[in-house]
Formats: C-alpha cells, sequence, structure tokens
C-alpha cells in the first residue's frame, strides 16, 4: 500500500483552526500597521507623538527585549558561562583585535554634524523623555534649559542607548563613545559566533581579523555615530536568526522579531533586514514543519508604526534632507554612474587614502563569486539536503545587504570614496568578512593550507595596507572641518569660565552639548540689538566669534567667508587665528555692538522699553 | 660511527641552493647596483626585507619554545630570580631619568621608525609639514645605522599609535627582557647564583640605566646579542632545522641591530658547522637557505659611506684620516682603563664589575682552552660562551682600533656595553672552575649587590655623569617647550630639525629658512603657522660675558627676534628660543602680529573652492 502523501505545513494556516485564526490576527496587525503609520495619523500628528511618546516605545521595546534576552540566556547558562570561563584563542583573538580596532583611530567626531546631532538628542533624552534635537539653549536661574529643539530624522535607539548611560552615570559627552567603544567587543564576538558557526573555529577567528584590520572599523568604533551601534545590531539580529533557525520556539522567534525592531531604529536602511528576518521566520516555520504565529509576532508590524511616522515626517520636510545643490530627489537613477565609480574606488583603492580594506574587498568578492557557484551547483544538482541554519541565515541576509548596497547606489550622498560617505559600506563588509570566512573554511576541507594562506594573507595586509593607513588616517584627519571644531572648543574651554555666548560659523550644537550658548552667525547678523542687550546686562559677559577666513587668490589675500561676516554694527577683536588647510579659522572678541534701529513698521519688540535704546 | 662522505655532503640540493642564495646574495648586494640606486632600493625595500626576517624568526621561535610554553607551570619557575629580575630592572629605570640620550643616534632611529611606520619606508625625515590636516612627512635622507631597532619602534608605533616617547617605552621592556636572558646564561653557566651575579652586577652598571631610559639601540644589541649566544646553546643541543632557523635568524637580526655586532657572525658560523659536525650531516631550513638573499640590504646601505665621507664623522676628531688604525690602540686602550676604573662619579661604569671581570679574563681565557680541549664534553651553553668569547675579543679589539674608541667619551661610553657583557661571560666561565660548591658564587654574588647599593644606585641617583652633555641637556629642554606648546602648528628653525619633526611640529634648518626666505614672508604673512620660532646657542666669553651666536645659527639681519624662552644649560652656554616678529621683505616689513584688511570672498561656492584649491597649491610649493 502507497503512503498517504502528508500534506503541505502551510495549508494548516488555510485549515481553519487556530493556526489560521493567528494568521488573520498577523495580517490584521499588519494592516492596521499600514494604516495607523500611513494613512490614519496625520504628519503634525505623527511628529508630536515621536516627540513625546518616542522614549516611552524605544523603552518598551528595549526593555522587552533585554528580558527576553535574560530568559534565553538563564536556559542557555551552560554554553555561554562555559565560554567565558575558557575562552581560549578566539577569546584572546576578540580581545587584542579590540584594542587593535579602539587604537586605530583617535577618538572625536568624524562626521559632521550627524554625530552632534545624535549627542544633542540624547542629552535631551535624559532630560526631557522626548526626542528632540536642541540647537538653541541657554543658562537661565543655573540650569542650562533647552529653548528650541526640532526632530531629526535620525532613527534614535542609538541615542536612546546612551540616554541610559548618561541615567545611569551622569550626562558626558564622552559617554557616546563609551557606547561606541562597547559596541566593538560585542560586535566582534557576535562576528566569531556566527562564522564558527558557518565554517569552523579558525573561521570564525578569520572573519574577526577581517574586520579588525578594516581601517573603516577603527574609525568608527572611536566616532560618536551609530554605525558601529547599527553593525551590531546587524550582527546580533543575524545572531538571533541563527539561533532561531536552529531551534524555533516562540522565546527565539520574540527574540528575533524585537531585535528586528530595534535595528530599524539603529539607522534608516537597516529596515531592509526586516525582508531577510520575515524569510528566516518562514524558514522557521518550514523547519518545525508548522506555523509559530506568536503573539510577539502579531504584534511586531505594530512596533513599525513609529518608523513609518518618522519616516513620513522626513519625507515631509526637505529641509532635513541636506540636498546639494541641483539635486531634487533623495533616490534617483541619475546618481547610480557616480556612486558606482566611487564604490568601485572605494573598495579597492590601496593608497591608505581611504579607509578601505582592499584585501577584504578582494576577499569578499572572490567568495561572492564562489558563494554564488555553490547555490548554482546546488540548483544543478537539485540538492535536497537542507541548508545548516548559519548558511540559511547568510543566505537571507546576504540577500538584505545586497539590496541595502543597492539601494544606496541610487541615493544622492552615497559615492563611498567620500569620507563622510564610506561608513555606508560597513554592513556590506560585514557580509564580505563572513563569506569570505565561509569560503576560506570550504576550501580548506578540500585542499589544505588555504585558511593558513588566508591568514598570511590577512597579516601581509595588516602591515602593508591596514597599519599604514591607520598611521596616517588620511579619511579622518583630512576633514578639517572636525579640527576647526576641536581648535575652536580647546580655545574657549581654556579661557576663564564665565557667562559667554557663541556666533558659531558651523553648528551651535557642538556648543550646546558642551553647555556653551551658541546662535549661527545668520541670527546673530539679525539680532545685534538683543546680543547688545544681553551683554549690557551681564547675561553674557563674554561674546566670541568664529568665522571661516578664504583665500581669495594663490598669494592668500583673505577675506571673511560670506556667510559667517557680521554687519558693521558688531565691532571685533581677533584673538585668534589658525590655518586649516587652505583656510582660516579666526576667533573674535564682540567688543561691542551698536544699537540699529528696526526697519520702520517692525517694532523691536523685545528691546523696546528695555536697557538696550539709543538713549542707552 | 660513519663519518658523512663528502660525495654525500656534495650532494646534498638544500647545501647547494644555500650556496647558491648566499652568491647571489653578493652579487646584488656588491655588485649590481650603483651608490644612488642601492640607497634607493633599501630605502623602498629595506622595511619589508626585515619583517620578513622578523616574522620567520618569530615563527622559529614559536616553533622551539611553544610546546615548553604549554608545559610551563607556575610551580617550575624560579619567583625568587624573577622578583630580582622585576626589582634590579625598577631600580635602573627610577634611578635615571627618560630622554633622548645621545642625540643624533636617537633622534635618527626615531625618524627612521616613524618613516618605518608611516610609509614602510626607511629614511630619516628632514622635511615635514601638517598641509591639510594631518602630518605629512616630505623629504629625508637615508641614514647609516641599521634597521632593526627602528623596525621593533616602528612596530611598537603600528599597534600603539605613533609617539616618540615610545622609544623609551621599548628600551624599559628591553631592559626586563635583558636581565632575564642575563639570569638564564648565568642559571646555564654557573647556577641560580650564577643568574644573581649577572642580573645584579647589570643592575649596578649605570651605564645600562642610562642606556635603558634612553631611545638607542643598545639595549636592543645587548638582547639579541645574547640570544644569539643562547639559541646557539639550543642548536648545539637540539641540532635540528627549527633550532638552526632560530639561532640564524637572531644572527642576522643582532648583524642589523649595530653596525659592529657583525663580528659576532663569526662565531655564529663556527657553531653552525660545529653543529653539523657533531650532527655529522649538514642540517638546513629553507628560511636558512634564504638567510642571505635577506642580508642584500645590510652591504647596499652600507654604500652610505661610500657616498658620504662624513657618515664616518671622522670630522668631530680633527686630524682623523681613517676610521680603523693599530695606531689608535695605545690611546684607546688608556682610555679604556680611564673608564673602566674611573670613580663613580665621573663615568657610568661599575667598579665591582670591572674589576671582578677583567680578573675573571684570564682565568676564563684559561678554561676556554681546557674546555676546547673536550669540546664534546662541555655543556652547549659553554661551548656557545667560549665560541661568543671570540665574538667578545674581536668587538673589544674593533673598538680599540677605531679612531673614537675611547670608552671615556661621552658618546662612545654605550659602546663598552657588549664588552661589559663579555666580562660577565669571562666571570661566569671561570667561576664555577674555582669550586664546585656554591658558596663562593654566592659570596660573588654578595659582592655583586654590595657594589650596586654602594656604588650604583648613589652613582644612578645623582648621574653626574650626564650632565657634561649639552646637546643631550638641549634636546631636553626643547622636549619641555614643546610640552607647553602642544597644539604643534608652529614653525620651528633649528639646526637639529629632525628633532622637531619626529614630534610632528614643522622645522626646518637655518640655511634652508635664509634660502627660502620669500617663502618664510609668504607664510608669516598669511598666518601659516601659529608662530615661527628659531633655536639658538649663544656661547658665552668668560672674560668678557660677551655672548655670540654660535656658528650657523645666525639667520640673519632681515629677521626680527623676540626672544621667547631662554635657559643657561651650562655656565658658559646660553640655549634660547625666539619668535620672529617681523621679517625685512626689501623696503617693507612684513609682520606676524599684523592681520591685513579682509579682501571680498566672492559667493559661488565653487569659485570659492576653486581659490582654495590654488592657494593650497602655491602654500605646499612655499614650504620650507
Amino acid at each position: 500500500m502507497e503512503p498517504i502523501p502528508e500534506k503541505p505545513w502551510w495549508r494548516r494556516l488555510l485549515s481553519g483552526g487556530p493556526d489560521t485564526r493567528r494568521a488573520l490576527l498577523l495580517l490584521l496587525s499588519g494592516v492596521l500597521a499600514v494604516q495607523v503609520g500611513f494613512v490614519w495619523v496625520g504628519t503634525h500628528e505623527a511628529e508630536q507623538l515621536i516627540i513625546h511618546g518616542g522614549y516611552y516605545y524605544i523603552l518598551g521595546v528595549f526593555a522587552a527585549f533585554v528580558a527576553l534576552s535574560l530568559k534565553l540566556l538563564g536556559e542557555r547558562r551552560a554554553v555561554w558561562l562555559g565560554w567565558l570561563r575558557r575562552p581560549g584563542w578566539p577569546g584572546l583573538v576578540i580581545a587584542l583585535a579590540t584594542v587593535f580596532v579602539l587604537m586605530g583611530d583617535p577618538f572625536g567626531h568624524k562626521i559632521l554634524f550627524d554625530e552632534y546631532v545624535l549627542q544633542s538628542t540624547a542629552r535631551y533624552m535624559h532630560e526631557t523623555r522626548q526626542i528632540g534635537t536642541v540647537y538653541r539653549s541657554y543658562w537661565l536661574d543655573g540650569t542650562f534649559l533647552p529653548i528650541d529643539a526640532f526632530l531629526d530624522k535620525r532613527p534614535y535607539f542609538f541615542a536612546f542607548l546612551v540616554c541610559l548611560v548618561h541615567d545611569l552615570t551622569g550626562y558626558r559627552v564622552a559617554n557616546l563613545f563609551l557606547v561606541n567603544a562597547a559596541c566593538v567587543p560585542v560586535f566582534l564576538g557576535l562576528t566569531y559566533y556566527f562564522a564558527s558557526s558557518l565554517a569552523g573555529r579558525r573561521a570564525g577567528i578569520l572573519a574577526v581579523l577581517l574586520l579588525a584590520t578594516l581601517p573603516l572599523l577603527a574609525q568608527n568604533a572611536t566616532g560618536a555615530g551609530m554605525e558601529m551601534h547599527n553593525l551590531t545590531m546587524i550582527a546580533l539580529t543575524l545572531c538571533l536568526a541563527l539561533l532561531y533557525l536552529r531551534k524555533p520556539d516562540a522565546l527565539r522567534l520574540a527574540l528575533l522579531c524585537l531585535s528586528t525592531v530595534l535595528l530599524s531604529q539603529s539607522r534608516y536602511e537597516s529596515v531592509i533586514f526586516v525582508g531577510p528576518v520575515a524569510f528566516v521566520i518562514w524558514s522557521g516555520w518550514a523547519r518545525r514543519r508548522e506555523p509559530l504565529i506568536t503573539g510577539t509576532l502579531i504584534a511586531t508590524p505594530l512596533l513599525f508604526i513609529p518608523y513609518a511616522w518618522h519616516n513620513r515626517v522626513l519625507s515631509a520636510t526637505p529641509l532635513l534632507w541636506q540636498l546639494q545643490e541641483g539635486q531634487t530627489a533623495r533616490f534617483s537613477t541619475a546618481y547610480l554612474d557616480e556612486n558606482l565609480r566611487g564604490a568601485w574606488h572605494f573598495f579597492f583603492d590601496v593608497h591608505g587614502d581611504l579607509a578601505d580594506s582592499w584585501w577584504l574587498s578582494a576577499l569578499g568578492l572572490a567568495a561572492l563569486l564562489y558563494v554564488l557557484w555553490l547555490g548554482l551547483r546546488r540548483s544543478r544538482r537539485r540538492e535536497t539536503a537542507p541548508l545548516t541554519p548559519a548558511s540559511y541565515a547568510l543566505v537571507a541576509f546576504g540577500l538584505g545587504a545586497a539590496v541595502h548596497l543597492t539601494l544606496l547606489q541610487f541615493y544622492y550622498w552615497a559615492r563611498f570614496d567620500d569620507v563622510i560617505a564610506s561608513r555606508f559600506s560597513l554592513p556590506t563588509y560585514f557580509v564580505a568578512a563572513l563569506c569570505a570566512a565561509l569560503m576560506a573554511g570550504r576550501l580548506e576541507q578540500r585542499w589544505k593550507g588555504v585558511m593558513r594562506a588566508a591568514f598570511w594573507g590577512t597579516g601581509l595586509y595588516l602591515f602593508a595596507g591596514a597599519i599604514p593607513a591607520m598611521a596616517t588616517h588620511l579619511y579622518t584627519s583630512q576633514n578639517t572641518v572636525a579640527a576647526e571644531l576641536r581648535w575652536e572648543l580647546s580655545f574657549v574651554q581654556a579661557r576663564p569660565k564665565v557667562p559667554r555666548l557663541i556666533i558659531a560659523d558651523k553648528s551651535t550644537m557642538p556648543w550646546i552639548i558642551h553647555d556653551i550658548p551658541a546662535i549661527i552667525a545668520t541670527v546673530a547678523a539679525q539680532r545685534g540689538n538683543q546680543i547688545r542687550y544681553h551683554m549690557q546686562q551681564q547675561t553674557f559677559q563674554e561674546v566670541l566669534v568664529t568665522q571661516s577666513i578664504r583665500p581669495t587668490s594663490p598669494n592668500g589675500d583673505f577675506g571673511v567667508n560670506p556667510a559667517d561676516r557680521l554687519p558693521p554694527q558688531f565691532h571685533l577683536r581677533t584673538l585668534a587665528e589658525k590655518r586649516f588647510g587652505g583656510r582660516l579659522e579666526r576667533i573674535s572678541l564682540v567688543e561691542s555692538v551698536d544699537y540699529k534701529a528696526p526697519p520702520p513698521g517692525k517694532a523691536d519688540a523685545k528691546s523696546s522699553g528695555n536697557a538696550a535704546t539709543p538713549k542707552d | 660511527m660513519d663519518s658523512p662522505s663528502t660525495r654525500a655532503i656534495a650532494a646534498d640540493r638544500r647545501l647547494w641552493l644555500f650556496v647558491l642564495s648566499g652568491l647571489l646574495a653578493f652579487v646584488v648586494g656588491f655588485f649590481t647596483l650603483s651608490g644612488d640606486a642601492a640607497i634607493v632600493f633599501v630605502s623602498r625595500t629595506g622595511y619589508w626585507f626585515i619583517l620578513v626576517t622578523f616574522v620567520l624568526w618569530a615563527r622559529s621561535l614559536g616553533l622551539l619554545f611553544g610546546p615548553e610554553l604549554r608545559a610551563w607551570r607556575p610551580k617550575k619557575a624560579d619567583w625568587s630570580t624573577g622578583a630580582l629580575i622585576v626589582v634590579c630592572g625598577i631600580v635602573l629605570i627610577v634611578n635615571n631619568t627618560f630622554g633622548f640620550k645621545i642625540i643624533m643616534d636617537e633622534v635618527m632611529l626615531l625618524g627612521t621608525s616613524m618613516s618605518m611606520h608611516f610609509d614602510r619606508t626607511v629614511f630619516t625625515p628632514m622635511r615635514g609639514n601638517d598641509i591639510q590636516g594631518a602630518f605629512i612627512l616630505m623629504d629625508g635622507i637615508m641614514d647609516k645605522r641599521p634597521l632593526f631597532f627602528p623596525f621593533v619602534l616602528s612596530l611598537l608605533h603600528d599597534f600603539t599609535g605613533y609617539r616618540p616617547a615610545n622609544a623609551f617605552v621599548l628600551n624599559g621592556a628591553l631592559t626586563f627582557v635583558y636581565l632575564w636572558l642575563v639570569s638564564v646564561l648565568g642559571r646555564r653557566l654557573a647556577g641560580r647564583p650564577g643568574a644573581w651575579i649577572g642580573v645584579l652586577l647589570f643592575a649596578g652598571l649605570p651605564l645600562l640605566g642610562q642606556n635603558a631610559t634612553g631611545g638607542g639601540f643598545e639595549l636592543l644589541n645587548l638582547v639579541m646579542i645574547l640570544a644569539t649566544l643562547l639559541l646557539g646553546a639550543r642548536w648545539l643541543e637540539r641540532r635540528d632545522a627549527v633550532s638552526l632557523t632560530a639561532f640564524c635568524f637572531s644572527a642576522l637580526l643582532m648583524a642589523q641591530t649595530r653596525y659592529e655586532s657583525v663580528v659576532f657572525l663569526v662565531p655564529v658560523a663556527i657553531l653552525v658547522v660545529w653543529g653539523w659536525v657533531l650532527e655529522r650531516r649538514i642540517v638546513l631550513s629553507w628560511p636558512v637557505m634564504i638567510a642571505p638573499l635577506l642580508l642584500i640590504p645590510y652591504p647596499l646601505q652600507h654604500r652610505i659611506f661610500d657616498l658620504r665621507a662624513s657618515a664616518w664623522e671622522m670630522a668631530s676628531r680633527p686630524g682623523t684620516e681613517t676610521p680603523f688604525s693599530l695606531s689608535y690602540l695605545p690611546t684607546n686602550l688608556a682610555h679604556a682603563v680611564a673608564f673602566f676604573f674611573a670613580k663613580p662619579s665621573d663615568q657610568p661604569n661599575s667598579l665591582v664589575f670591572s674589576i671582578l671581570g677583567w680578573i675573571a679574563v684570564p682565568f676564563a681565557l684559561l678554561a676556554a682552552m681546557r674546555l676546547l680541549k673536550q669540546f664534546r664534553k662541555a655543556t652547549t651553553t659553554e661551548a656557545a660562551a667560549v665560541i661568543f668569547a671570540l665574538g667578545f675579543i674581536a668587538h673589544f679589539l674593533l673598538m680599540m682600533v677605531y679612531f673614537w674608541g675611547r670608552f671615556d667619551d661621552f658618546v662612545i661610553r654605550r659602546l663598552s656595553l657588549p664588552v661589559h657583557l663579555g666580562l660577565l661571560v669571562a666571570i661566569l666561565l671561570a667561576l664555577p672552575r674555582f669550586s664546585t660548591s656554591l658558596r663562593p658564587r654566592w659570596f660573588v654574588a654578595g659582592l655583586a649587590a654590595l657594589g650596586m647599593l654602594a656604588l650604583g644606585i648613589p652613582a644612578m641617583a645623582t648621574h653626574a655623569y650626564d650632565q657634561e652633555y649639552l646637546p643631550g641637556r638641549e634636546t631636553a629642554w626643547r622636549l619641555q617647550f614643546m610640552a607647553q606648546h602642544p597644539q604643534k602648528d608652529y614653525l620651528v628653525i633649528d639646526n637639529d630639525c629632525t628633532l622637531w619633526i619626529t614630534n610632528e611640529i614643522s622645522s626646518t634648518p637655518v640655511l634652508q629658512a635664509q634660502k627660502n626666505i620669500k617663502a618664510l614672508i609668504f607664510h608669516l604673512r598669511n598666518h601659516s603657522f601659529s608662530a615661527m620660532y628659531v633655536f639658538q646657542r649663544l656661547n658665552v666669553d668668560p672674560k668678557t660675558g660677551r655672548e655670540t651666536l654660535r656658528p650657523g645659527d645666525d639667520l640673519g639681519p632681515d629677521f626680527v627676534l623676540k626672544p621667547v624662552v631662554q635657559q643657561r644649560l651650562q655656565t658658559l652656554t646660553i640655549s634660547r628660543i625666539s619668535r620672529i616678529v617681523a621679517i625685512h621683505d626689501g623696503a617693507t616689513v612684513v609682520e606676524a602680529d599684523r592681520i591685513p584688511p579682509d579682501k571680498t570672498v566672492p559667493k559661488d561656492p565653487k569659485v570659492v573652492e576653486k581659490e582654495r584649491q590654488a592657494y593650497l597649491e602655491n602654500f605646499v610649493k612655499q614650504l620650507p
């Protein structure tokens, strides 16, 4: 008698039983999320909801994630305790690699003004539990009070973590560096865990070394941006996908879902990884041969609503897009050609001017071709043996990284050889390192010595490429605007502590995060009378101006940048000048401000009736 | 036992490959490249040659000692000797001041390590500037000094970031390594008291402390000589390919640490052949077969001495015509006696070490003769020590026929350090011959401890022997100035410009400044540097008190200077740093503090960027 063929497992979703009811709930949740995220709530209301509720939303998701993580760790206590007690060679390699990465670039702000915005957001969250970026703040009765803030375009999970550190240790600018530095061992540890699951212990070590010798990683690990944290979240979600695929149960599914929500709040484009995670969840059901639709999974689409709101606010606020002259759209095929050239130039630059690793790029490219060949061979031979969980997760996230890379090629500011945009290549490099580890591990089974050759190659690259590039770190040091800010801050902080206002030629945020009130020059130019008033009232005992001085001929002949020039009513005395590349930065003291009558019909409301009148 | 037939040896392909690589290295090293091409070759490839040599050495050490390290247990350790090494190392370091002791050598070595770290090239930077936010090395010269010390220092820069003080960190760490190696040698030749004797004698030698806190290559040289000796003993013990590789590569690196250490290659060759004789076959490994090729940069770099007559520095001793001559022997011997037996306040010597060592020399020679007669019965360490004694003797004789081999000269004292190591070997070889009992050895160890406490530490505490060397004190004073001006955005005109450049500060010599006065005017007008300083030394006439500039320090009448800081570092010299406040440009005077009236900057960002690029190009052209 022939055996009765078993029904496909997914038929259970349509059988009308409890699985069908749960599937309908999941569908309903998805539809509801789309409606609430994109239709029912207006953009302004969405903005207000994020500002006032965003902190509690992310706190809730994070708390749930931590609680579930502790539960899982409790279940697998023997595994991780054993690893912690006897970390062996991998532990040593991860520790040394962490030290190497953290010493690979000086700690400091690298990406202006993203990093200051994040820092300002974290502080605002810490002080008010609202999401916002402060750009105007003054000392009032001994409190440095935020006056004006705006909702920034950046997702706020990273800012939330920094805020958490502020909450626990007190506000400190350096806390942001602390969070990034702490991400490094976590990221490298997760990389080792995944790569060793993929192709063995030595492959795990190879992946760690390939990433540790990537100058871009060191640059971001010691910066104040959200890239290192985003990368850690990708690695964490990937590892959770692996854990889930190994044993698809409710706890692991919940962790995977929450991690994906948090990942989407780590960088804008990381929401792309929702697709691979959905694929992984479906694969987990297939492995179980039954669907697993839990409460957390049903709630997950709803947890993406704040992301949708945030995205709508961004789309409705072109000012936040930071488009350059002549650009009208954020994504366009017009950018493709330039971006592809930039990507090729970046990935294979051997001169050390950029923060790439040509060794990892080459290995990654070879590994990509190898993985494609493996896939092709598999489909031709019609192999039915299931992929290992690690391979499955790698394929899913590899596709996610490919979509991420492709999407960036259409983005207006994604030329990887632009030192500001190089950081977008980090997810690609991460997947490249994993693929390279997989390739070396599998080829080693056929030809002994492949893994050794990969290690020797990495060692050679370390001395020939990575260390010389990290030593000069031109990709960081040539960002003269960051150097200008550092100099200005150190100059001002070395002066006596008095109530002070800075009229800044760049952004006010770098000053505000250091508790120094600041306004930008274009605003100051219109508010001369108010500044005059407060100088007289001793609100500010010192008003300093920073200005960019530009050459007008090959011989110099410097002049003040038109945007930084203050009206003649301001009387300045130069305190210091310093050259930064081909221009100078000047710090001057405002000695006095003349009263300027407001234009007819516009009453100088704030100054009328007070001491700032011509009579004074 | 059968001896290997000549035919069997001749049929060994590896031996022929070794000979072939030796011949190839000889031809390439001495006959193929012209002087300038040789220098360019070493400058571009020297780092990679030394890196490969170092990696192969490290690999062989790993293979040789890996199993022992894995089997090592704390119970097996001699903790008391370990504690002694730590205490003695600390004594040497804390009683001396960190700083550059021998100015040209140490700063040049640091400069070479800097170019190795940043560019993987071998040159000492003579021009460097911050152009776009990063300090860029723009030009330099090939130094005559061997490459191993700068290479090790560049490794330290690689893994901890560039810092001039890394030179002191390295030497401080090498001090402990050296004392440990001394204890290993002592233990093998004379038991645990031998280890204590060695450590205590060196801990009581102020000269070692002076170099342990400096930036020179003396400590590494000592470490490499001693490591090679001990690896030679290991080779005789195991006589396998791994131990041969470790031994030979140690010798290669030793030969590239200090010029004269190449004389120790003779005992190395003897020990290799002796090992083959004992083993009755030719033992060779592939790294040893290619080892001669790795030495190619050594003779090529040596061409500097042909290209630059000044490299021998014979001008420092007027009347000298040849660097080596037997005629220097009597004078140098007298100076050696004056050094070894001088009062500890005058010289950084150790009377206890000198007396014990020189007394031991004849007894050690007798012991060596006896050991040579029964060479197969000698322990491997004794055999290696006896053969290496030839190297120590050759080294001492070489110093004695060197035109500047006066051990009581401040700059030359350090060259006596390998002689001190030879003296220790003599003590350790001779001592066990007197008695098999350990008591006399402990007595000598007690004497060494007494010498350290009674003479060594007080001499180090006062370090009067340091104070006569004005360039060293001037360097320390300039470093203090740099510490007080941390922005590093100024230019210094100084004939010792490498010192500033190695601290990532723009600098140029006086002659260049005079030649490029127009460029300096450009930079003064455009405020390219936050300030321009000049370092000058003034000699004071003891009779009249009149101050005159040292020849070569005068910038000329076009420069208007304002003294910023000055100090009388010696009775009759004043060191001064002045700021250039103005430069005469024909009839006009360009003042440093004058802010010219603002020009109108165009509003179009593209035009602004174009003008910035044009200015930057001109700026680079005008750099001194």
